[in-house]
């Protein structure tokens, strides 16, 4: 790899943590509730839960799944953070890399997306499929660029190239989504709501939720 | 057990730069020797068995890399015809076998990394300007398990009433689909409903109400002035050497490789050391607990 | 001066009544102090709003001082530190995955520095023993190490009151006494003022400076234990609250009039003592009834009571289970279940109970051996956690929730349901009824299942969403879930598992009824007395096997220290007796 590649993947990935790390800063200083911080904490834990190949689940993967479910019901912020927080824990579990950072991107991106499209996404179901479905894709090819890191050049050929071979696990993920976002949209979306509307958005006022419409 | 204590940031900055250096590096006696280092590094630190999950990891990946860079990359002079007139270049396969030699360099540099710095110490590291963030991970660490115990328990009672309701048809894809996110959905309520008494403990115990301290506290010590010296120093002229050419061969757009000119050079040397204090750190603490 | 004083306190949850009504008590320092009452009493209300940063929303009136402050004003890091709050369940209160850093997290809190914070976790985890597990994982704790390391964690805040919400509660009865053991030195030794509210009080009776008891959200009865406990007795509800010594003192006074004036007893010794005094009294009742004839009579009856129920339903032959091969939790179990009994299987924690339990229902599948039982045979279970069971929103939902997947095409068994229905008092009107709701016609079904609701007594509960109903509650409806499958056998996991004595006396009052109707259950309890009370079998796991399988009667009175306080007490005198009922009939009293 020449030094002109190597330096502007570097700059890129100084720019990916930026973002990163500017949106925690920003979480950080809305002095989020106690009861906003275990909520996130759950919710990742259910996602890594739900992509973790255990003996439990057998093949599904349901973490994109529950980050776009965040990100409809409890609002952009909170869809970022957990999707960005998911595979930095699986790290800290499975072991970190720097496909880690790639991963967040992909999953935060994805979190903040549903919560900023929330509401045609949570009247419209083919809209919400659509969307689970593409964001298949999309994760996939955030997280391909791990695989361009190590081609000669970026080029339109070897980007394709990349895009097709991992085209059938992008597939596979982009359906899966789709159907669980069809079958039990209402299902998760009755059970986070109950949560926010209890424990987050609780009446005494002193509520600064992060998710005002 | 981790044995060898350095600061935690002074790890950070070692591992990230050897991963910029197996980038950068493309010599194949750079590479190997490398390669040789990062692997006693981790046998030393006793993970061999992690080395099989990094090799199931790295044989598709690698596989990709050099099938593919031949095919999108034509950009070598020495060709090698394959069906008419299609051709692969020599150039880029070389590239691809060297860029999955890095890959592979990187997964161990890794694994290796992720044995070296406990997550306790990442988030001492991270805590400090982000303490909700760092919060939130530690607590979703202990949910995980929770959560696991949960999950295995609705699946049993979801057998169970499978079972003793008497639908026991055959299962599509679909029904077990559906009956994941079930199982799935169950977990969720029940462990929002029981999060938000954690939420009440912590507050009890006064989290929020000042800024947090930690347990743990590093400080620099000599023995990381010492490695944090011999690092600037290697990565320095390594830097250099690279700048005028040593660890880099030309591949395209004509490979360039002879086995004499690169070897036995200050560069090389340097670089060598650069990789060893942590082996020799880990190789002492070693000798010391045997 | 009241280190807390509450003063007309009344507190209101928004649109409803009041949940604490004119509310005026005051606690010294170095008090311990007992809350009692009936769940929905108020009793967690009261000490949530001690608290200010768990205090529930709502209205209230009147004024609670801490230290002469109004709790309202109460600087933030004051009330954190000095006021410790521990709740029921171990494992709501964790916040990171080690011990070490569960017990450090209040002091992070606090802002201290690494040194003090340092200092402060050395010292509790020495006081405790906890040195050991500090780099554990907390969900490799059990159940008392886990509150311990809660309880830990408030300590190292140096809180000058700890309130204290059931925090036995969800122990098995060893963990509990020590724990309880522990609150006692803090208590003595340095002089921490507690506030408890506890519904096994057993144990804690004895050591405690006020009780308080309350009802509907008022102060019942608030004095020295007891004073309160000659209060409490006259109450019809409240007697049930009290420690079984002081109830046979009581039951004995009635009768029988003691020499010289004595103090209430409130423990074993205190209660023995008292016998002690009645010797003379006692031991003109005719010995023969009391003694060897007795003990034969008892022994034919158990024999006959254990055989009546001839029809072995399932029977578990040479069953091993283990996770780990070093650690293998059942070695070789034989056990047989019988038609129509009523089985409790106690033993320690980690004995393998739940694991049993799970392996008889099916739930999880033995290594080696085999359970065998009739091929129609239906199973009812329920989770020690009946949470696991809902997902519906409504208690309604939850239990129409089987009518929608009633099977249509098989035909069921002759379960239980069939049982409860007046009109059909034999197995023939049974299978009717059952080929009938096969057939699609619900409407028997239905009807059995407004008998369920009915004979639970939830119907005031139907429109609540399940988690809001209160655990004892919960257990019912779980219970009545299981119930609509028409099991032919259904098995508890810790039924009584923090449910108060009053729908204590409930439930086992509808088991034993669902019992006599031809249902059998397998349960798994560390509750001492209840086993003995309702159960007709009892079955002791001990280092991986069955240590001892007979009626309660002889299981417990065989024991020293693994019995019920009843036959602790009046072992002297009637070694068989291990319930209040036994005591009282051969007393006649």
């Amino acid at each position: 790899m020449d030094y002109l590649t190597l330096g502007s993947w570097i700059v890129a990935f100084i720019v990916m943590i930026g973002v990163i790390l500017a949106f925690f800063r920003i979480f950080e200083k809305s002095k989020p509730r106690v009861e906003h911080l275990v909520l996130i904490a759950i919710l990742v834990a259910i996602s890594i839960l739900g992509s973790l190949p255990t003996a439990a689940i057998p093949g599904v993967q349901a973490a994109s799944f529950i980050i776009i479910m965040t990100g409809i019901v409890f609002g952009r912020e909170t869809g970022f953070i957990t999707g960005v927080l998911t595979p930095l824990v699986l790290g800290l579990f499975l072991g970190l890399g720097y496909w880690t950072i790639l991963q967040m991107i992909g999953w935060g991106l994805m979190g903040l997306t549903a919560g900023i499209f929330r509401v045609k996404l949570g009247e419209n179901s083919y809209i919400r499929a659509g969307f689970g479905f593409a964001w298949g894709f999309f994760y996939g090819w955030i997280t391909n660029i791990s695989m361009l890191l190590f081609l000669s050049s970026v080029t339109l050929t070897s980007v394709l190239g990349v895009y097709i071979a991992s085209a059938p696990f992008d597939l596979l993920h982009g359906v899966t989504n789709a159907v669980l976002l069809i079958l039990f949209f209402g299902l998760f979306e009755r059970i986070f709501k109950r949560i926010r509307d209890r424990y987050i958005n609780s009446p005494d006022g002193e509520a600064k939720s992060l998710n005002k419409q | 057990m981790k044995l060898t204590i350095i600061h935690p940031a002074v790890y950070v900055i070692y591992y990230l730069l050897l991963v910029i250096l197996a980038f950068l590096y493309n010599d194949p006696y750079y590479m190997i020797s490398f390669l040789i280092c990062v692997s006693a590094l981790i046998m030393l630190q006793g993970i061999s068995r992690e080395f099989k999950n990094v090799i199931q990891f790295f044989i598709p990946m690698s596989l990709l890399i050099i099938i593919l860079n031949p095919l999108v990359a034509q950009v070598g002079t020495t060709r090698i015809y394959v069906l008419g007139s299609y051709f692969i270049t020599l150039e880029a396969l070389v590239y691809g076998i060297l860029m999955s030699l890095s890959l592979l360099i990187i997964l161990l540099l890794f694994a290796s990394y992720n044995r070296a710095v406990s997550y306790q110490e990442m988030l001492y590291l991270f805590s400090k300007r982000f303490p909700h963030i760092s919060m939130i991970i530690v607590m979703a660490l202990r949910f995980i398990p929770l959560l696991s115990y949960r999950l295995t328990e609705v699946n049993k009672i979801s057998r169970f009433n499978q079972e003793n309701q008497g639908n026991q048809k055959i299962e599509s894809r679909v029904d077990k689909i559906k009956k994941t996110a079930q199982m799935l959905a169950v977990v969720v309520s029940w462990s929002l409903e029981e999060s938000m008494l954690t939420a009440k403990s912590m507050k009890a115990r006064g989290y929020g109400i000042m800024k947090r301290t930690s347990y743990l506290s590093y400080k620099l010590r000599k023995i990381d002035y010492l490695f944090i010296l011999v690092i600037s120093a290697t990565t320095l002229i390594c830097t250099m050497g690279l700048a005028n050419g040593f660890g880099r061969i030309e591949i395209y757009p004509t490979l360039h490789f002879s086995v004499h000119e690169s070897m036995f050079n200050p560069y090389y040397f340097s670089f060598l050391i650069l990789l060893l204090p942590l082996i020799y750190l880990e190789f002492k603490e070693r000798l010391i607990w045997h | 001066m009241a280190l807390v004083e509450f003063e007309n306190f009344s507190f209101r949850y928004p649109k409803q009544k009041n949940t604490l009504s004119n509310i005026n008590l005051d606690v010294s320092p170095g008090e311990f102090v007992l809350l009692c009452g009936p769940s929905g009493s108020g009793k967690t209300t009261l000490l949530a709003n001690i608290k200010n940063e768990i205090k529930p929303v709502g209205d209230s009136e009147g004024t609670i001082y801490y230290d002469g402050v109004d709790i309202r004003n109460l600087e933030e890091k004051r009330s954190a530190s000095e006021i410790g709050f521990l709740f029921q369940n171990p494992e709501d209160q964790f916040v990171s995955d080690n011990v070490l850093q569960e017990i450090a997290f209040s002091l992070e809190n606090m802002g201290l520095s690494t040194g003090e914070i340092r200092n402060r976790v050395a010292e509790m985890a020495a006081f405790f023993g906890l040195d050991k597990h500090l780099y554990r994982n907390v969900s490799e704790l059990s159940g008392g190490q886990k509150q311990l390391v809660n309880l830990c964690s408030l300590l190292v805040l140096k809180p000058k009151l700890l309130l204290l919400d059931e925090p036995t509660s969800q122990l098995d009865p060893i963990a509990a006494y020590d724990f309880l053991s522990i609150l006692r030195r803090l208590n003595e030794e340095f002089s921490i003022t507690i506030m408890a509210t506890e519904h096994k009080i057993d144990n804690l009776f004895p050591f405690i400076d006020k009780a308080v008891f309350l009802e509907d959200g008022f102060i019942k009865y608030k004095d020295e234990p007891r004073r309160v406990c000659s209060e409490a007795w006259k109450n019809d509800i409240f007697r049930n609250y009290l420690p079984s010594v002081t109830r046979i003192h009581f039951l004995l006074q009635s009768k029988y009039q003691s020499p010289n004036k004595v103090e209430i007893p409130l423990n074993i010794r205190e209660g023995r003592r008292y016998l002690s005094l009645l010797n003379n009294q006692l031991e003109e009742i005719p010995r023969a009834q009391l003694n060897g004839g007795l003990k034969l009579n008892e022994a034919l009856n158990s024999q006959n009571s254990l055989d009546k129920h001839s029809k072995v339903l399932m029977e578990c032959k040479d069953v091993w289970f283990g996770y780990l091969k070093e650690h293998i939790v059942l070695e070789g179990i034989f056990l047989q279940v019988k038609q129509g009994e009523f089985l409790s299987m106690l033993g320690g924690n980690g004995t393998g109970k739940t694991t049993l339990l799970q392996i008889l229902s099916g739930l999880l599948k033995p290594q080696k051996g085999k359970v065998i039982h009739g091929k129609d045979l239906t199973l009812g279970y329920v989770h020690q956690n009946p949470l696991i069971h809902f997902h519906q929103e409504t208690v309604e939902e939850e239990l129409m929730e089987l009518s929608a997947e009633f099977p249509e095409d098989k035909s069921r068994s002759t379960g239980f349901l069939g049982f409860l229905s007046e009109h059909s008092s034999s197995k023939k009107a049974t299978s009717s009824v059952n080929r009938r709701i096969s057939s699609g016609d619900r409407s028997v079904f239905e009807h059995e299942r407004e008998e369920l609701i009915d004979l639970f007594g939830l119907s005031e509960l139907l429109g609540k969403h399940p988690y809001d109903c209160s655990g004892g509650e919960q257990q019912k409806i779980a219970i009545t879930k299981a119930l609509l499958t028409n099991p032919d056998i259904l098995f508890l996991d810790e039924p009584t598992k923090g449910i108060d004595p009053m729908s204590k006396l409930h439930l086992a009052d509808k088991l034993k009824k669902l019992q006599e109707k031809g249902l059998t259950i397998v349960m798994t309890t560390h509750d001492i007395e209840f086993a003995a009370e309702y159960t007709e079998r009892c079955v002791l796991l001990f280092d991986g096997g069955l240590q001892v399988d007979d009626t309660p009667k002889s299981v417990f009175s065989n024991n020293n220290f693994y019995t019920t306080f009843v036959n602790r007490m009046v072992k002297d005198y009637l070694p068989d007796c291990i319930t209040l009922e036994d005591v009282k009939e051969q007393w006649m009293i």
